[in-house]
């Protein structure tokens, strides 16, 4: 009797069949009401474009603007017109230059920018804070501002149409992100460690590499995630230096031509659209828990 | 806030004004150079050297 009267009040012992009550109660409280209100709207708000656009991928091109919210005259054949080369689309060498631009812009600005970050955060020179600084300053410069230098540089050079030509402006935009979110991961990290590796006879490169990079892992693997997706998804330059064959999905999919002129191939596009974003959706699913252990590393110093 | 903290972040601020100052100057230079009117930049230029020099300014003063 004494636990049912305790009920409720402060320090009372609940019998484990009245809890779930409590919880119900603790629940529904208005502030959680508002709460779940405002998620639920965030969710749909940044999921609802995606949720039409596979929807549209999986409908049948005479059903293209119907507006049934939920999948209706169900078909593959627009995932077969995304990748068929007989309407001049090349989405599947689209793909394959999307991964090599990305892969390759990844590697060097995380090769580069994780000196870069090192030296910034852990050696004692003079204007060291300046030159992040500059390193901010150059990734607030609009690309669109870049657009025409970087084109008649790479035509007198004779870069336009190689891969050279997309690699490197999108090192440019990825190594700022690299060195600034690295610079935050490794001056978190304690010097004693790298002081330690040195008195038990290492050189600082060494400690550098056997001591210093293997904790920064996590921190490397996010910066990598965040510069492969940004050189993924980078549409403006590739669009203007690129040509057939180093073209990359985002400018391959804005090409796409249907099977009549002046026709736009929506739901081969969609499709096209859903097979771009699906590999990058289940990367973050999967390795959320290292890209939020990474990007939050560097905003507490303790 | 920490005077070191501090400092570190008009560093900062100094090296994205000065990105900014050295585009200006280029712009305006190149401007010049080729006989386009060169008010605009020459005027933004301005404005970047003198945000900067503020800036440096504080910098010191700390």
């Amino acid at each position: 009797m004494a636990s049912t009267t305790a009920v409720g009040g402060r320090g009372g012992v609940a019998s484990a069949a009245e809890r779930p009550a409590i919880r119900r109660r603790r629940r529904f409280t208005f502030g959680s009401v508002r709460s779940y209100i405002g998620i639920a709207v965030i969710v749909i708000f940044c999921l609802a474009p995606f949720y039409w656009m596979v929807v549209t991928a999986f409908r049948q091109v005479g059903y293209t603007f119907d507006t049934t919210p939920w999948p209706t005259h169900v078909t593959l054949d627009n995932f077969r017109t995304a990748f068929s080369t007989s309407l001049g689309n090349h989405f599947g060498r689209a793909l394959v230059n999307s991964a090599i631009i990305g892969v390759s812009t990844t590697i060097l600005a995380v090769a580069v920018g994780c000196f870069a970050a090192y030296a910034i955060a852990r050696l004692d020179f003079r204007g060291k804070y300046l030159v992040l600084g500059v390193v901010l300053g150059a990734s607030m410069f609009p690309g669109v501002a870049l657009l025409t230098p970087l084109f008649q540089l790479f035509t007198s050079i004779h870069w336009i149409g190689g891969y050279q030509a997309l690699i490197i402006p999108d090192i440019s935009f990825a190594l700022p992100l690299t060195v600034y979110t690295l610079t935050a991961f490794f001056a978190e990290m304690p010097w004693e460690l790298e002081e330690a590796a040195v008195v038990d006879g290492c050189t600082p490169g060494q400690a550098f590499r056997k001591v210093i990079l293997p904790l920064a892992a996590p921190g490397l693997f996010t910066t990598a995630i965040l510069a492969f997706i940004s050189s993924w998804n980078e549409f403006l330059l590739a669009s203007e230096l690129s040509s057939d064959k180093t073209q990359p999905v985002t400018v391959a999919i804005a090409q796409f031509t249907g099977s009549q002129p002046h026709q736009e191939p929506y739901t081969a596009v969609m499709a096209a659209g859903t097979i771009v974003t699906v590999p990058l959706v289940a990367m973050v699913l999967l390795l959320q828990r290292r890209i939020v252990a990474g990007l939050t590393a560097g905003g507490v110093k303790g | 806030m920490h005077p070191r903290a501090r400092a570190q972040r008009l560093e900062m601020v100094i090296g994205i004004l000065g990105f900014f100052a050295v585009v200006a100057f280029i712009i305006t230079v190149v401007a010049e150079l080729r006989g386009q009117p060169a008010l605009r930049p020459a005027l933004v230029l301005a404005g970047f050297v003198v945000a900067l020099a503020a800036v440096v300014y504080v910098r010191r003063k700390n």
